[in-house]
Parts: C-alpha cells; structure tokens; sequence
C-alpha cells in the first residue's frame, strides 16, 4: 500500500498533500471527515459522529467509506476506525420522524431499539404515547427537544415528517443575477428536505445562496442574523438580487420591531425581552414562517436554540463557512437545523476563479523603547492595547498603502484609541461602531465607489460586508488571537477581483510584546485552514 | 503410618521408573520443579513428586475434568475407568480416561493392571471441583475429643481405640463420604439445623456465619461445630463443614462440572488487515502512554500513599492528561513498576536508570520489554477505581485480590491462538474454557471468574496480541518466544510497530509530526524542544515559547536548534518555526535569579528528584530548580548533615556552598539491576526441550530401569512350575514355586500368595 493515507485513529486521519493521489483523496474524505487542520504538509481528518451522519443523510454508505479509507491507506487501518464507521452511520435512519393519521409518529427499526432509547427518562418524557413496539407518538412541540435528545443519546433520528408549507410569498432572482454553478448545487440539495446546512467559505456567495433558496420555496421566511450590519447587508442584496418588495421586509431589531412577509432579525434580538418580561423569541415564533435561515450557524446562540427547537416543522437553512463551533455545540446544530447538505472547500473554488488567491503576511514592527516599557508596565489585560499603538505600525501601514495605491484597502484593528490615532495620522475616514448607521454605508459606498483610498474600521466589519473590490486589509490588532475574526477579516478581501489580483492580508504585529503570542494563535488558524503565510521585517517594506 | 508412607514412595519411585523417556519427558515439562530432584535418582524424584508443594504446584493448574477425577477416587478409593464412570454418572468412559491420562501425565494417579489409583500423598491435596472445605483427614488432630467420639460414632465405626489416629481418620472420612448422614444431623441437631444444613449445602459446604447469626441460627450453628467439626476460614466470617459430610451428601460431582471443557468454535472476525492495524494501534497507544507517564513522574508530583499505593488521584490526574481512563493508566502504571521503569520511593514515584536504557531502545524493542515483563506479572488490576471496604482501589492496592498468575494468562493466550488470525472466540465460551482448564487459577475474589478472564483479554488486547477476542499476528510470535523462537518475535515485534524513522514533518503552525514510528533519539530531541500533543496515533509535537525555550535552558544554541530540525525535517524549517526560533532567542537568558543559601547539583536529574521527594527535603527546605539543580535557603552544614542522614554523599565543593552529592547505593533503587530477562532471555519459566533430554539421561544412568511388565510375565512365563525369587515393589522379596503368572501366585510354606503383576519389579529363576 502507498496512497496518500495514515489512519492513525478515528479522529486522526493524515492525508500527505505532496501524494500524487491527495486531491483524489481529499475529494472523498470531504464527504464524511471533518477537515480538522490543513497546514502545508498534512492535513489532519477526523471521523466523528456529525460528520458520518451527515454522509449517512447524504447517501453514503459505510462500504463506500470503509472502501476509501482502505483504498487511500498506506497501512493497514484499525479494524476499530473500520467498526466506528459501520456501527455509527447504522445508526443514522434506524429512527424516523414521519406524520401519520394519529400524528408525529417516531419509529424504529426494530422494538430493541425504541425500547433501548425510551429507557433514557429524559427521552422518554418527550413521547406522548407508545402507539407499538416500534412506534410511539409524539407531540409537534416536542419535536425538536426530542432530535436533540435522540442525538445525544447517538441515535439520530432521520425527520421525514412534511414541513409546514407557510403563508406563501413568492420571491424571484434578479434576471441579471448569474448563480454559479456550485450555488445551484447547493440550493438543489438542500431543497429536497427543507433542512440542514450549506457551508460555503467567506467569499463564496452565502447570502446569494440563500436568497435562491427563498425563491425556490416561495414562502415567507425569517432570516436571523448575528447584528445590526449583517442585517443590514441582507436587506441591501435582497433589494439588489431579487424582486423583493421593500414593504415587504420587516426589521424586528433594537430599533424596529416590523413583522412582515421576509422578517430580518439578530440572534441578540432574539434573546432578549420586553420590559413586560415577554419574549421577543415568542412573538417572533408566532409567524407562519415557511422558512427559517440562520446566517452563520456556527454563532448561533444557546437561546436561539430554544426558538429553533420550537420551529422543527418549518423549513430550516442554516449558512456558515465552518461547522466547528467554539462551544461543541455542532450535535444541536444538526439535530435542530439539519444535516450538512452542501459543502466546497474554498481551495476548490479558487482554482476555479470564484475567491481571490489570498497572500497573507505577518510584518514585525520594532516598538521604541518608551512603548516597551509602557508594554512593560501595563497590567496583562491592557497589554494588547498598547502593543496595538505602537507607533511603528503606523509607518508600516503608511507604506503598505503606498505599495498598493489604487488598490481598495481596509485597515482593521480592535483597539478604537489606537484606530482613531492611526486614522488622523494617515488622514482616513474610520468606521467603528459608535459611528452612525448612515454614515457607516455613506463611507462604504465610497470606498466601493474608489472615492476613498482606505477605510479605517473596527471589529463591526468582522462580518457580513459587501465590499468585493476591497483586495487589501491591513490587520493593526486583533482580539485575543480569535479563530474566527482572523478567517473573518480575511473573508472581506477574497472575493474575486474583476482584473483578477489578489488579495492581500497583512498582519502586523510588535517584536517583544503579546502580540507575538496572539498573532501566533491566529496565524495558526490561518495555516490550519489552508492558507500560507510569511513573515517578514518592517524593513523590508519599501 | 510412617512405614506405609515409605512403602509408597518406595512404591512410587517404582512407578515413575516405568516410565518410558517420552513420559518422563512429559512428567518433567508439566512439572518442571521436579527436575531439582533428579540429580537424586529415582527414590529423590519420587519424594518431591509426593510433597506436598510440588503437588499443589501441580494441582493448581488440573482442569475440572482432572479434579472431578481426583475427587472420586479420593470418595471411592482405587477404581476402574467403569467404575469411575458409574459413581461420576457421567456415562462417558472416554472422557474419563482422558482425564485419567492427563492425571498419569502428571504422576498424580498410577494406573495397574487397569485399576486406578491415586499416587502417594495426593488424596489430602485434592482440591475439590466443588471448592469444599477441609476433610475430616486434615481436620482430625485439631479436633476436640468429643467432635471426634461423635465422627467415629455416625460413621458408624466402634472398636477404633487401637488404631492409629490418621488411619481412624481415614476411615471416618471414607465412611462419612459414602453415607449421607445430614439427614440423622437433620433429625438429631436443635432448632433451626434444617436451615442451616440447607444453607450449607448451597453453599457447597460453607456458610456466612453474621448472617446465620442474624437469623437466629446460632445454636445450631454451636451444635455443628461441635458435632462434625465445622471449622473458621480465613476471614473468621465463614464457617466450612468438612467436605466429607457435604460429599456424602451431594455427591463428588459439582452440578455442571464436566469431564471435557466447552467447546469453543471459531466465529468470522474482523479481516486480517484490520487486526494488524488494530494491534499495531493499540501497541502503539500503550508505548505512547507508557512513555507519557514515566515522563510524567520525572518532575517528582506523582505521590504515593503511605501504604505504597498510588492514590486514584494521581490516577485520575493522570488518565486526564493523558485522555485516558483510570483503567488503563492504572494498568500502564503498575506494569511501569513492574517493569522497573518507575520506582516507588519515599513519597513519590520517579523513573529509574532503566527507563532510560528502555527510552533508548527502538520502539518494537520497548513493546517486548513491556510484554515479557506483563506475562510474567502475577497482578491484574481491574479494580482501580472501583470502591471496596469505603476506599477507592488505586495502584498497587489490594493486591491480595489480583493475583491472576502468569501461566493463567499464558494458557489463556494459547487458547485465543488456537484460532485463525481474522477469527474471534465468544467472551463467554471462551471464558468458560479458561475456567475449565485452570479453575483454581480463576477463582479469585471480589468477581465470577469469567470477569477476571475478560479483563485479561482486555489486558492482552492493549499490547495489541488480542483484537475483538480473536489472535493478531504477534501472538503467536510471543507465545513461540516461550520455546525459544526469539527471532520470530523480533521479527513479528517489529512488522508490528515498524522500524523507527529518523524525520518528520515540520510544518507553518509550529507542529512536528511523526508519520510512524521515530527513533528515541529523535524522540528525545522532540521531546525537548517542543511538548508532545499527542500520545497515541501519529505523534505530533507542538514548537512553543516555552518549548524553545526550555532547550535554550539546556544550553543549546540558536545554532545548533536550527541544525538539529533541519536533520530530522522532511519539509525543511517553515518559516513561522524560524521566527519563533528568533523571537525565543532574543530573550533567552536576560534574567537569572537564584535566592539561596546552598546550591545542590546531582549527577541525574533521577537523583536530584529522589532528593526533593525526601521527607527531609522540607526540613531543610529544598526546591528543584531545575532538572539536576535544587537550592536551599537551610545552614550548609545543616544540609550536608541531612544528606548524610538520607544515605547520599555530599562534599563541599569550594567556598561557594556548592554541594555535590551522589545517588545513595541503598534502599530506594534496589530495584534497577537488570533482570536476567529483561531484555528477552526467555519469556517462559518452563523447560526447555535439551534440559528435559539431560534429566532424562541422567535418571537412566542413575538405574537402567525395570524390565517392562510384558517382559516381566514372559521371564515368569518361562518359570511356571519352578522355583522363583521375586522382588515386589517396596523391595519385599518373595519365594516360593510359581503356580501362575497374572495374577502371580507363588507356593511358599504359608500358602499361595497372590501378587499383581504390575507390582513385580525383578523376577529371578531358580
């Protein structure tokens, strides 16, 4: 055996990237392995639960994926990562949710099973009545405690009851609106059940996505988003990509509480309350929904996961770049929202010229020996603060633009004392949170329009903003090396430029500080997902 | 009594001397403390046949189907294979006489003329299949006078006066056996005796005494001490009535004690393939934790209790760091202490001299160190972690109830080798066999004895010789090992765990990884410079500040870190790893602080942690610093004095309180002399094939041996009608006119004496 595979355990899968049949491999890994870190060499695969479920809902057989692991492995691989595979896609399907006359109807294969997960009480509490030996009843509103329940209890249950068809809102795509290939593909499998989740990478055309969703279905829908902006964004490509009616599209936010036939709402609004003690949730869940789409799924919040519980009928679409939650809550994920339905690696897209080549790099500033000492004295909380001021940085990214004039850039970071410094300083328009609504868009159209050179921002435009031609971003600071703000920012840059540049990812980052350490952790991140990057000296920016 | 005893051994030597060099061969190999004897010929070999410490050796390891055997001879004497059959009930002659071979094998029963016996000594040795108490025979001398009057009185013996104490015994015994007489003890006993004798008898001859006392069966329970000498285990909790009245009562057999063992059919098992990477994967899995948890007792925080046992804790602790449970590193544990490759001092554990010389070693060698050193270990442990008497079971805890013995699991493991690699056994039958095939070794406390059989699988199944019950490929290697086949086991140890590699894979998020297995050279320069994330599957290191930096503490250079990854990487260095490099070494060595009165540096950093772990460490206040350093803020001359105290050597070294000390010689690392096998000089205590030839030889030439009985009766067949000299065994000498030749009947001035043919040894005609 010489193939490009090392099973070295069920949650350890290496696949060698120099091997002449590693794409090959790493097609078909894709299908039921999760991706758990890709650095240049190898790229380490785990086979879990959610990801064999998922595969078992796609389809896929525990042969065809016994078959590729032995056909990929340059050894022998553990009978024991063989028997994971067979013993945990068996149980994918062997419950079922489907409606009959009497009702919701939960039934196993055989009696052994029902009997097995009905002796768990907390299961059992959730069956309305025994109606055999292989079915029970149960109550619609009990739906999705139970999948959730049933998935702890590792025994997926496969929802095959009808969705609630919703009061219909017919929605149309733009005519000029070109879907891509891998955007149709997504909507067509994920249509046929109504639920799950797509995973596209930044970049890649979520919302678009979606929106072709909502058309095919032609109902109305209520998106959930992670804030204001992301709202925002979403009513901007729904006038902009459909024949969506602006009085058609409700707002229920902090500061509107609209219901109407597409209703957009943040995770944050959901979770809260009146002054009355009334749920925002339970007016929100009130609604004839036919669809329910959550924006980045993987932040979706624990109180969110009440309202989707509640929602198990109506069809679910859930978008994220990446299912791996930093709580490890991916079980409720896909017992509440669905299986994994779609998904492309953004290397694939690349190569196909729908995200921009991203070049990352790391620049080490040199701190004068005041900002050393002031590093030096700061108490450790404040620490990335003032390593975020350092002056040098400022220099460095004055030149970065310069390198790049005539090129959209961003210049990001997350301490406002130091962006608002660095703003005067190079004389750019900032965007922070604080700042108005209206100007925020007024500053991002003039970017979009070339008008500005730069834009200075905060964390607000960590997700959910439009600016494709934007193909630098010049990263000053960063919140405590968070995974996700690094694949965030670089998201901002990589969709495809119309002269087909590159994107360009800067980080910069003072010698002898904390920063270091943090921008070690985000880096690794980075690497882990795919992408290089190198490191040089301020010196060497010209 | 004492002339009969010497009679039989005299008797016995005779016996064993008819043996043919093939049986003696087999007597030596099942018995192999008898080859200690033969250097003393005959009469010697048959002595220590007839002791009874070689006879419980033996008597340990009969099957069931032995011991009902014994058993009834013990109950009925000298018998027929029919007879045999008829008083088992087992209408299977065949198996008897199976077992009746297996028993002659071992010089435990004789067989003549086709009557079968028990062979000296053995009767009081035998174990009962039913695990029933003493017999009245053992019994007898620690009886009260009046216990005795009232035996002799139910077994219906009177006129005994006379006789010999042990021949009263024996007859009381025999007669007990044959006669039920728990229903005259039904009838005769105070209140409450029916209960009790019922409880008796469930209980195979035993009952719980608190719980009979509860009940109000006391007086009954007095009234049989009394009556038939019922007599107190060990725990003083139970008391056992002698066997013989429960075996007159039931019977010799055990409900369900059977003459041939289970069956056993091999069932379709995982592919080939599939065990070898399971094996290689679990073996892999153990060395890793192994290497983790010495690792982990280098800095001196693994603690022992005062009783010797390490808390479950430290084991708990441990399974965490190690994503782990408590099982498994309670088994890695004791098998490290085993092995010697830990040692328990003071207060701590730490490693010995010979867990670096096992570091050292290729990978597939560290794997036979470990499996040679588990075979041989009497201990199993399952119980860590499990609550018995209130407390929580650590390591090497109740080791009075884990004793499982070598050849159990050695025979258990030949059994599981029997079948096809890609073939499994059932638990359960496989179980069942074991425990036919060695009962007393399996009996054991706190569970069934198939619970102590699975656990030994599991055992076995963490060196990778076992998956799903079913053999791997380097079981059979191990068990060949035993006879000497040591190239097959390196060969087989190392197509399982592979030759060691000397790079790896260096890539941008600051990792190193191993695609197999690496040398321990490459290993221990790893394990230096970056901390390992993984201890099972594919190895993999993670490059750190403090990893970097910790090699810098070492006195590496910038230079010589970048040389060494540029040897073992695949990739070459990635760039982030460089600056990373950098960044460390910009720092490196700013500050250096040492507060203390006395600087103490070792030899090893073995010592330096045998020194802190020291109840006097905290007398004198001594910190380790670093890995062969400890300071002190205590008087100098107070802390040679302490040191001195503890057995180690220090000196003064110049005027800068500098001590330099060496590891005492003594006490805690007794341990650590290399022990003969360590390394595979022979995995089995067994014999081999040359020394049993040898003893064979040596016995031959001691005495040429007997004529065979077939050549004894055509020399009497030539003298019928003339006068003969006959010497019998037990050297009497008989004279006389031979009237017949088998029997043999001899005409003297007494009259005709009948002899068995098997009993003449030397025949000569006049």
């Amino acid at each position: 055996m010489s193939g490009p595979l090392v099973v070295a355990g069920a949650d350890q899968l290496l696949l060698r990237t120099d091997h002449p049949e590693a794409e090959r491999c790493r097609a078909e890994l894709a299908r039921f392995a999760e991706l758990v870190t890709a650095p240049e060499s190898l790229h380490t695969y785990a086979l879990g639960d959610i990801g064999l479920w998922n595969a078992a809902s796609a389809g896929l057989s525990a042969e065809s994926v016994i078959d590729t692991l032995l056909r990929y492995s340059s050894a022998p691989v553990p009978h024991g990562v063989l028997t994971t595979v067979t013993d945990t896609m068996a149980r994918f399907g062997s419950l079922t949710l489907r409606r009959a006359a009497e009702g919701l109807v939960l039934a196993g294969d055989e009696p052994a099973l029902l009997d097995e997960v009905l002796a768990d009480p907390a299961a059992a509490a959730l069956v309305e009545l025994r109606i055999d030996s292989t079915s029970a009843l149960v109550l619609d509103e009990r739906r999705g405690a139970l999948k959730q329940r049933l998935v702890e209890l590792r025994h997926p249950v496969d929802d095959l009851a009808a969705m609630s068809p919703g009061l219909a809102h017919p929605l149309r795509l733009d005519a000029d609106l070109d879907l891509r290939t891998y955007q149709r593909d997504a909507v067509a499998s994920w249509v046929p059940s109504g639920s799950g989740v797509i995973v596209l990478p930044c970049g890649a055309g979520k919302t678009v996505t979606a929106l072709a969703a909502m058309a095919s279905i032609g109902a109305q829908t209520l998106v959930l988003t992670t804030g204001q902006a992301a709202l925002d964004q979403w009513r901007r490509e729904l006038l902009r990509f459909t024949d969506a009616d602006p009085a058609d599209l409700g707002e229920y936010s902090a500061r509107r509480k609209e219901l109407r036939p597409i209703t957009l709402t943040t995770y944050q609004q959901l979770a809260t309350r009146r002054r009355s003690g009334v749920r925002h949730l339970d007016e929100v869940q009130a609604g004839d929904w036919g669809l329910v789409i959550y924006d980045e799924v993987h932040l979706l919040p624990s109180a969110v996961f009440q309202l989707t519980a509640g929602l198990q009928s109506r069809r679910r679409l859930g978008l994220t770049a990446t299912l791996v939650r930093e709580d490890g809550r991916e079980a409720d994920v896909f017992a509440l929202v669905g299986p994994k339905r779609f998904d492309v690696p953004w290397k694939d897209l690349e190569a196909q010229g729908w995200l921009a080549p991203a070049v990352c790099t790391e620049i080490r500033v040199t701190a004068d020996r005041a900002e050393l000492l002031a590093h030096a004295h700061a108490e450790p909380a404040t620490r990335p603060a003032v390593a975020a001021a350092v002056s040098a940085k400022r220099r460095v990214a004055e030149r970065l633009l310069a390198r790049h004039e005539g090129e959209p850039a961003l210049v990001i970071g997350t301490h406002l004392d130091a962006l608002e410094r660095v703003a005067a300083e190079l004389d750019l328009p900032i965007v922070t949170g604080r700042t108005p609504a209206n100007e925020r868009e007024q500053r991002y159209g003039e970017l979009r329009a070339g008008r500005l050179p730069a834009l200075v921002v905060s964390n607000v435009a960590n997700v959910s903003l439009d600016l494709p031609e934007v193909s630098v971003a010049i990263q000053l600071s960063g919140s405590w090396g968070s995974r996700q703000e690094e694949a965030q920012r670089l998201g901002r840059i990589v969709r495809p430029k119309a002269d087909g540049r590159p994107a360009h990812f800067y980080t910069l980052v003072a010698n002898d500080t904390v920063e270091v350490d943090l921008a070690r952790r985000r880096q690794r991140f980075l690497t882990e997902q795919g992408y290089h990057y190198d490191i040089i000296d301020a010196d060497a920016i010209a | 009594m004492g002339a009969w005893r010497h009679a039989g051994a005299v008797q016995f030597s005779d016996q064993l001397r008819r043996r043919s060099p093939d049986e003696l061969r087999t007597l030596l190999r099942l018995r192999p403390d008898l080859l200690d004897a033969v250097d003393g010929g005959w009469g010697a070999l048959a002595r220590r046949a007839s002791s009874p410490i070689s006879l419980s050796r033996t008597l340990v390891d009969a099957d069931i189907g032995m011991l009902v055997v014994l058993e009834a001879l013990v109950v009925a004497g000298r018998s027929t294979v029919a007879e045999l059959d008829e008083l088992l009930g087992t209408d299977d002659p065949i198996g008897v006489t199976d077992a009746i071979e297996r028993l002659v094998a071992r010089a435990l029963v004789t067989v003549d003329a086709g009557i079968v016996r028990l062979a000296p000594a053995v009767g009081p040795m035998v174990t009962s299949a039913l695990g029933l108490p003493m017999s009245v025979i053992d019994l007898w001398s620690e009886l009260p006078v009046p216990t005795r009057a009232a035996l002799i009185e139910r077994a219906g013996l009177d006129a005994t006066d006379e006789l010999p104490p042990r021949l009263v015994a024996r007859a009381v015994a025999a007669r007990l056996r044959r006669t039920n007489i728990v229903p005259v003890l039904r009838a005769e006993g105070p209140g409450g005796i029916a209960e009790l004798l019922d409880r008796i008898l469930d209980g195979r001859g035993a009952v719980h005494v608190p719980s009979a006392l509860d009940d109000g069966l006391g007086p009954a329970l007095e009234w049989l001490v009394v009556e038939v000498g019922a007599v107190t285990s060990d725990d003083a909790e139970v008391i056992g009535v002698p066997r013989d009245v429960v075996m007159g009562a039931l019977g010799p057999l055990a409900p369900g004690a059977a003459l041939r063992p289970p069956g056993l059919v091999p069932l379709t098992g995982p592919p080939a393939d599939g065990v070898q990477g399971s094996s290689a994967q679990a073996a892999g899995r153990l060395l890793d934790l192994m290497d983790s948890v010495v690792r982990a007792a280098t800095d001196g925080t693994l603690s022992v209790r005062r009783d010797g046992a390490i808390g479950i804790r430290e084991v708990r602790r441990l399974a965490k760091a190690f994503a782990s449970d408590e099982r498994e590193i309670g088994f890695v544990l004791e098998l490290a202490l085993t092995a010697r490759l830990l040692v328990r001092l003071d207060q701590i554990v730490a490693p010995t001299d010979l867990a670096g010389t096992w570091a050292t070693l290729p990978r597939w060698r560290r794997w036979e160190v470990l499996v040679r050193t588990w075979l041989d270990q009497q201990q199993i442990n399952p119980l860590i972690g499990e609550k018995i008497d209130g407390r929580t079971v650590g390591v090497f805890d109740h080791l009075d109830l884990v004793t499982v013995g070598a050849p159990a699991r050695r025979h258990l493991l030949a059994t599981i080798d029997r079948v096809a690699v890609g073939e499994v056994l059932d638990p359960e039958a496989l179980a069942a066999a074991a425990v036919w095939r060695q009962p007393n070794r399996w009996r054991l406390p706190v569970a069934r004895p198939e619970a102590w059989v699975g656990w030994t699988v599991e055992e076995a199944s963490r060196f990778g010789l076992v998956v799903e019950v079913g053999p791997t490929a380097v079981l059979g290697a191990v068990l060949s090992a035993a006879s000497g086949a040591e190239d097959e086991l390196h060969d087989a140890a190392r197509a399982l765990l592979g030759e060691d590699g000397e790079h790896v894979v260096l890539q941008s998020d600051l990792t190193a990884t191993a695609l197999g297995a690496v040398t321990p050279e490459l290993t221990a320069t790893l394990d230096l410079v970056a901390d390992r994330e993984r201890v099972d599957g594919a190895a993999r290191w993670r490059f750190s500040e403090a990893t970097l930096r910790r090699a810098l503490d070492r006195g590496w250079t910038v230079e010589e870190l970048r040389d060494a990854l540029d040897r073992v990487s695949l990739t070459g260095r990635p760039q982030p790893l460089d600056y990373l490099i950098d960044d460390v070494a910009r720092r490196h060595g700013r500050i250096r602080v040492l507060p203390a009165s006395a600087v103490i540096v070792t030899e090893d950093d073995v010592t330096a942690i045998t020194l802190a772990g020291l109840r006097r460490a905290d007398r004198i206040g001594l910190r380790l610093i670093a890995p062969t350093v400890l300071t002190t803020t205590a008087a100098p001359e107070d802390v040679l004095d302490e040191l001195r105290a503890a057995g180690h050597m220090p000196t003064m070294d110049g005027d800068v309180l500098r001590l330099t000390t060496t590891a005492p010689t003594v006490e805690t690392f007794h341990g650590q002399d290399l022990p003969a096998d360590w390394l595979g000089a022979g995995l089995d205590p067994g014999v081999h094939d040359d020394e049993l030839a040898e003893a064979v030889l040596q016995l031959a030439a001691d005495d040429p041996g007997p004529a065979s009985v077939d050549e004894i009766g055509a020399a009497l067949g030539r003298g019928v009608g003339r006068q003969v000299r006959l010497r019998l065994a037990g050297e009497r000498i008989v004279r006389g006119v031979l009237l017949a030749v088998d029997p043999v009947a001899v005409l003297d001035e007494g009259g005709v004496e009948l002899v068995d043919l098997a009993r003449v040894a030397e025949v000569e005609l006049g």
